[in-house]
């Protein structure tokens, strides 16, 4: 199972048809081609800020310095799936304006408590199918928000978007022991704060199967 | 015949496991205890099922739209070096020059006319 596998969540942006030829037209200068990608791509910058963040202005600032460092960075750009490239820039711009911001890692979001108000639309583009599952992730949304920052930056980044243990120390700047403890901590954490909602997640696992 | 046994490995192990980290998926004693144990395996399960969750979270759109793209860089200034090159070049239509001037980056006149003055 990997986290972050556009095939497994119909809510997460798939690559694009002709998402190679687009790159490599990026990759050469073409402005065009290079806004298509980031274009296609901004929920997924967006979602992942959000999720290390917790405030949308702060996300967005996020997201669009990452569309600034990807610019700049294209040209290195290597290989794999895009969408990892450019979540892995995202996660470094979200962790930049995370430091500067909070002043203790190891708090939690001031204002998470369960079922606020400003939890995001999900906007299910299957409403059938996802009418259970977007209960659930509202929850778990909820739930991560209550993790301390450190914390919940590590669950985040192996969790919902698949980086390995290494990715989450770039990222974090951390060394890998610290990411290593975190993501387990987070995980239990996560555990205790989603035990009244256990059944939404271990039907999902069940359906999954 | 699974059992209870009186000492479990610490949560964060457990938690381990349920990520499959490679180090605590090849620790025996550890996996051998889940399998027997009607603590730790429904912990371990729930753990990874968690986890499946988390790994189905959607894509989150922005409110508002999202800057795209940098804004194009402002043509470079030609240093001291070049605007003396330009005096001492032969003499062009004299609107064209300043025209030229402007619009082109640190490339020369004399070099650079017909490549670079379309260029971001």
């Amino acid at each position: 199972m990997t986290a972050d596998d556009p095939a497994r969540s119909g809510s997460r942006t798939a690559p694009l048809p002709d998402e190679e030829a687009v790159v490599a037209r990026a990759r050469a200068g073409d402005r065009a081609a290079f806004t298509r990608l980031m274009e296609h791509y901004q929920s997924a910058c967006y979602g992942l800020a959000w999720r290390l963040l917790g405030d949308p202005d702060q996300a967005a600032d996020a997201a669009q310095d990452a569309f600034v460092h990807a610019y700049d960075a294209i040209g290195r750009y290597r290989g794999g799936l895009f969408r990892s490239w450019l979540l892995r820039i995202t996660a470094n711009a979200s962790y930049d304006i995370l430091r500067r911001t909070q002043r203790r890692p190891t708090t939690a979001l001031p204002d998470a408590e369960e079922g606020e108000a400003e939890l995001p639309d999900h906007g299910a583009p299957d409403p059938e199918a996802e009418a259970g599952r977007s209960e659930l992730y509202r929850h778990l949304d909820a739930a991560l928000r209550r993790l301390p920052h450190d914390q919940r930056a590590a669950v985040v980044l192996c969790d919902v978007y698949g980086m390995d243990y290494a990715e989450v120390a770039a990222a974090t700047e951390s060394a890998l022991g610290t990411v290593k403890s975190r993501i387990h901590r987070g995980r239990l954490r996560l555990r205790e704060l989603m035990a009244e909602h256990r059944e939404l997640f271990l039907n999902e696992a069940r359906l999954d199967r | 015949m699974t059992m209870q046994q009186s000492t479990h490995p610490d949560d964060e192990r457990l938690a381990a496991l349920a990520g499959g980290d490679r180090d605590a998926a090849s620790d025996r004693a550890l996996t051998a205890h889940v399998a027997g144990c009607d603590r730790c395996r429904p912990i371990v399960d729930e753990l990874a099922a968690l986890r499946s969750s988390l790994a189905l979270l959607p894509d989150i759109a922005p409110a508002r739209p999202l800057r795209l793209i940098p804004p194009v860089p402002a043509p470079a200034r030609p240093g001291a070096l070049e605007w003396l090159r330009r005096l001492a070049a032969p003499a062009m239509a004299g609107g064209a020059a300043l025209i030229l001037v402007g619009a082109v980056g640190v490339s020369g006149i004399a070099g650079g006319l017909a490549g670079k003055a379309g260029d971001v």
